[in-house]
């Protein structure tokens, strides 16, 4: 009877263990293979270079994960607040953060320090405009008596020389609760560049003294410098992704609901019931990951834990999720990555794109110019 | 008997005191200190009608010193109500509203002087018509180069000056010269040395028509009647061209058969058409420059228009200082020769409207084009690659003139496509012949 009753504890015991270590709900689509690929520090920033060949992230202390050799290299002894890998997966860029200050550094493949500049305030996030230059998303706190004055700051850095910076955009925030999320608030300043890298989107924060602070989505043509708002979102949904083809965001609520917009028609494609905080796309935009749930073509395909956090590979078929402590791949799945185009035809889309944010054509104009540019 | 004498002496103090302006007080001491006004006053019919000095001037004296109680149409209308209704409906009436003049910059200003023409807590002007051009001046060039005419809109000594009244006065066609002379509106010396002007010095108004017979009609104040355009010299259209006309074929008919005056206005309004297109032309170069960024200096790198800020400004507001060299070659041809032009061929005065109209503004159209050819030779040569940088500044160009005005949603939207197929095709081409 103990022995019987052991064996059942055991096995018990290892099937818990079993269904605790998959990040997975349910059993995986046929194809679909999910491999563990490290323990991570709980809920850890990382970053998966374009090849996913490597993955960057505090485990703890900042690590490059050799995916091919499982060989880890460990490369900062400190978290960082932010990654990112270039778009040829060449420099990773890190950034360590203090209480009012920062310092971001540029590794290569290998783990060796290339560059360093330190910045005031809290980096919110990191993007790769180019393969040699950064942007680095900044949120400089001053506190006063009525409240505490937030500047959201983007810098650009050639990894050389200094950082050029510009305000984006400034605000105070008040209250009691205010002054509590005062030292977060930098997470709320995300980037995320568009899948033609010629665009990016960022929040901006409102705190209106009263009512409820919210974010708007602002989209900024990074040749033009046009700015235009593309969406409204809760500060618990602060990160947006585009959708197919760059003209559509992803945008969530933080509460409830999901929403897909065409942010050139300003109208609403579609929405899903889910608050949108943890979201994630696939290159080509038909591969969502949005608080746990996979969609392809806005239908579930899995259902991960809702606290998973994702970044999709160039193919946009293979997905590294990070559950609680630890970092899985997920393959097998549908592949979108960035429709091939020559490299003429890609020239002209992102003059018309270019022109289309300084209102030099419509978005109507902008369509037929695409049509007649796929029909010869 | 004495106590009927006593009465009737009181009874004529108190019905004089009661009906009559009380006229004894201002006039001792003003026999002596203006005495050329109160003898102007006293052979007027002002004085005639026991119109004195408090029924104009009120009886404030410490206002007056302060000069805060001249003499306006709100004083006048109240007694010459259909002149003042006449005059108010004439361009006349629709002067600066400036009858004080802008004395911000004066010495010892009255603060309370500032809501004569603006608005409570703004500088912007109280009237619908505002002139970029007085705005640009001192209060001194203000008053004294733009005021002294433009107050005609309040006041009406400035036609019939301040204490004689005589109707003679204002009948004299010279009343009208004090104003309508000069580089931009000669009137004066285009009538004067035009037929009618010619013939009235020799024989009098009744053969040599003067200004007033022509433009008040009966004594009408409302000088606008019979005029077909607007004061930037635009003609009407429609019912307000065609009665205006009529009007004025009215009076021409007085003495010219109606076919010979109406085919002389006529052949005048061809002249203004004509006149106007040269104008359009050379607004279309300045437009064109300004829209490929090629203006020296551009509005946005020069003291901002007092109305449009930073923005070109082609229209009747044109200024003719802080400008750039071919803006002010416009200005010269649009309120010169182009005033001029039209003005000498509607008074009839030939050597007006072609030598020193016509011409000049054929030849100032030559500047135009010699400046706009400099100012774009100045423009770097673009690459003609299929970068879409020429398709680019033809975009930019079409964007700055659609903002500016400078053409239809419509046209805009054509020439846009234009530009875009033809990047089409170019890049077709290109790509048919890689390899």
């Amino acid at each position: 009877m103990l022995f019987a009753r052991t064996v059942v504890s055991v096995f018990a015991a290892v099937l818990l263990a079993g269904c605790a270590s998959s990040p997975l709900r349910g059993e995986p689509p046929a194809g679909v293979r999910i491999t563990k690929i490290a323990d991570v520090s709980q809920g850890a920033t990382f970053a998966v270079d374009p090849a996913g060949k490597r993955v960057a992230v505090a485990n703890p202390g900042l690590g490059i994960i050799d995916l091919p050799t499982d060989v880890v290299t460990a490369v900062n002894p400190d978290s960082p607040e932010a990654l990112a890998w270039s778009s040829n997966g060449e420099r990773l860029a890190a950034a360590f953060c203090g209480v009012n200050d920062c310092r971001v550094r540029i590794y290569d493949q290998q783990g060796a320090l290339k560059g360093e500049t330190p910045l005031p305030g809290k980096v919110g996030a990191l993007l790769w405009r180019t393969a040699t230059e950064l942007l680095i998303s900044v949120a400089e706190l001053k506190t006063y008596t009525f409240g505490v004055d937030y500047a959201q700051k983007l810098y650009r850095w050639d990894g050389v020389t200094a950082p050029t910076g510009e305000l984006l955009h400034n605000t105070t925030i008040y209250g009691a609760g205010g002054r509590k999320r005062a030292p977060y608030a930098h997470r709320l300043f995300t980037l995320t560049l568009s899948p033609y890298g010629d665009a990016m989107l960022y929040s901006r924060l409102y705190e209106p003294p009263e009512f409820p602070p919210y974010l708007r989505v602002i989209e900024r043509h990074l040749a033009s410098g046009v700015d235009r708002i593309v969406a409204k979102t809760g500060i618990d949904a602060p990160t947006a992704v585009y959708g197919s083809a760059a003209d559509t965001v992803w945008s969530g609520d933080g509460v409830a609901r999901l929403t897909h917009n065409d942010i050139w028609r300003e109208k609403e494609l579609d929405s899903l019931p889910t608050p949108g905080r943890l979201l994630a796309v696939s290159p080509g935009g038909r591969n969502l990951l949005a608080d746990g749930s996979l969609y392809r073509d806005g239908k579930p395909l899995l259902s991960f834990q809702p606290d998973v956090a994702g970044a999709f590979a160039a193919d946009g078929a293979r997905l590294f999720i990070r559950s609680g402590s630890r970092m899985f791949l997920v393959e097998g799945l549908p592949a979108d990555p960035l429709p091939l185009m020559t490299e003429e035809h890609r020239d002209q889309l992102l003059t018309l794109r270019k022109w289309r944010s300084e209102g030099l054509i419509s978005p109507d104009e902008f369509s037929r110019s695409l049509e007649r540019m796929k029909t010869p | 008997m004495i106590r009927m004498v006593f009465a009737v002496l009181l009874l004529g103090l108190v019905a004089g005191g009661a009906g009559a302006e009380p006229i004894g007080d201002c006039i001792p001491c003003h026999r002596e200190k203006t005495p050329a006004a109160v003898r102007q006053w006293e052979g007027s019919a002002h004085a005639r009608a026991k119109v004195g000095c408090e029924k104009c001037h009120g009886t404030d004296h410490e206002k007056m010193l302060r000069g805060e109680a001249r003499v306006d149409m709100k004083v006048c209308g109240p007694c010459h109500k259909k002149a003042h209704d006449e005059h108010k409906a004439s361009r006349h009436g629709m002067g600066l509203h400036s009858g004080w003049g802008c004395t911000r910059n004066m010495p010892n200003r009255n603060p309370n002087e500032c809501g004569f023409c603006h608005e409570e807590g703004t500088l912007a002007p109280k009237s619908g018509v505002q002139c970029a051009r007085f705005l640009k001046q001192s209060s001194e060039m203000g008053e004294n180069g733009c005021n002294y005419c433009h107050n005609v809109e309040s006041s009406c000594a400035s036609c019939h000056t301040n204490h004689d009244t005589d109707l003679k006065i204002v009948k004299d066609p010279a009343s009208c010269a004090k104003c309508h002379m000069g580089p931009d509106h000669p009137q004066w010396e285009m009538w004067q040395t035009s037929l009618h002007g010619t013939l009235n010095g020799s024989k009098g108004a009744e053969l040599g028509p003067d200004c007033q017979r022509c433009h008040m009609v009966s004594g009408t104040h409302n000088v606008s009647i019979g005029i077909t355009k607007s004061s930037a010299g635009i003609p009407y259209s429609g019912e307000k061209f065609t009665a205006n006309r009529e009007a004025m074929l009215k009076v021409c008919s007085q003495c010219h058969a109606p076919s010979f005056a109406r085919r002389e206005l006529t052949r005048d309004d061809a002249i203004l058409k004509q006149s106007l297109a040269i104008v359009k032309e050379a607004e279309g170069i300045v437009g064109d420059l300004y829209d490929r960024k090629l203006l020296d200096p551009m509005p946005d790198k020069r003291p901002p228009h007092p109305l449009k800020g930073a923005e070109l400004v082609l229209d009747s507001q044109l200024l003719y200082e802080d400008t750039s060299h071919i803006e002010r070659l416009l200005f010269k041809m649009k309120k010169y020769d182009y005033a001029r032009t039209i003005k000498g061929a509607y008074h009839q005065n030939p050597a007006y409207t072609h030598w020193y109209g016509n011409a000049e503004l054929k030849m100032d159209l030559v500047d135009v084009k010699a400046e706009a050819s400099r100012l774009g030779s100045r423009r770097q040569p673009l690459a003609q690659k299929s970068d879409g940088s020429s398709s680019e500044e033809q975009l930019r160009v079409l964007k700055s003139r659609m903002e500016r005005g400078g053409m239809t949603s419509d046209e805009y939207a054509r020439e846009k496509e234009k530009v875009l197929k033809e990047m089409s095709v170019k890049d077709a081409e290109i790509n048919s012949k890689t390899p």
